[in-house]
């Protein structure tokens, strides 16, 4: 495979103890506990029931941002100030969904929940509740 | 098809990409300042200096760095992709709360105005 076919394909950046699509390729060496190297790099990126959960939340926080970025009248001086403003409120609003992907594909089986319910209070559109409870 | 050559990453590589994102953070953190200034003088001028959430305006300069120090050693033991990928989500809840802070003075000053 060429450098620029190599470019275009997402391998992840999975932990160095995680089996990888990769392995496949290398031959299908039995893991520790007997399923095969493929076979424990699908039930690792499995996302299972709480995955889909969090990611339905993340997905309304999402919603929630841009709600607040809708709401929000912005002013500023120079368009190179509106133009970082933009990407800032672009940032906010694809972050909840980015933190539930970073965790999915970077951390270990064991360690997603916790990440993802701080993904949750961190990334809540906070704003909204300030200006309903204010 | 054979098995792919390992990708080589070179410590720089790292380097550079911290480098990127160490100029958003600051971009943050300069806006911060530049709010710190301004946003008392508009307090002053509606007549409610006594209600100017300095607090506020500290943690919104602090923030953006400690967020860019924490996103770096989450993700100190990850390849360059990981790496890249905790920083820009460190970058967007940095944004967030830029925004929740804009909103929290904005609450203060009109609950100071009204008191």
């Amino acid at each position: 495979m060429s450098r620029d076919e190599d470019a275009l394909r997402w391998e992840g950046d999975d932990e160095l103890d995680r089996a990888t699509a990769d392995d496949a390729d290398a031959g299908s060496a039995p893991g520790p506990d007997g399923a095969s190297a493929p076979d424990a790099a699908r039930e690792a990126r499995r996302r299972g029931p709480l995955g889909w959960l969090m990611l339905a939340l993340a997905a309304a926080s999402t919603v929630g941002w841009i709600a607040i970025m809708v709401l929000n009248p912005v002013q500023q001086p120079s368009l190179l100030g509106l133009a970082m403003y933009q990407l800032g409120e672009l940032l906010a609003v694809i972050a909840p969904l980015l933190w539930w992907f970073c965790v999915g594909r970077l951390a270990p089986v064991g360690r997603r929940a916790p990440w993802w319910l701080a993904g949750l209070v961190v990334t809540a559109p906070w704003p909204l509740a300030v200006g309903v409870l204010a | 098809m054979s098995a792919r050559e390992p990708r080589e990453e070179r410590p720089s590589d790292s380097w550079i990409v911290a480098l990127l994102f160490a100029l958003a953070f600051g971009y943050d953190t300069v806006e911060a300042i530049a709010n710190a200034e301004q946003l008392p003088l508009l307090y002053v001028g509606a007549g409610i200096e006594g209600a100017i959430p300095w607090w506020l305006l500290v943690a919104q300069v602090a923030l953006p760095g400690i967020f860019f120090v924490v996103a770096l050693f989450v993700g100190r033991r990850m390849r360059l992709v990981g790496k890249a990928g905790i920083l820009l989500v460190a970058l967007g809840v940095s944004a967030q709360l830029s925004l929740l802070a804009e909103q929290l003075a904005r609450q203060i000053a009109i609950t100071a105005l009204g008191a």
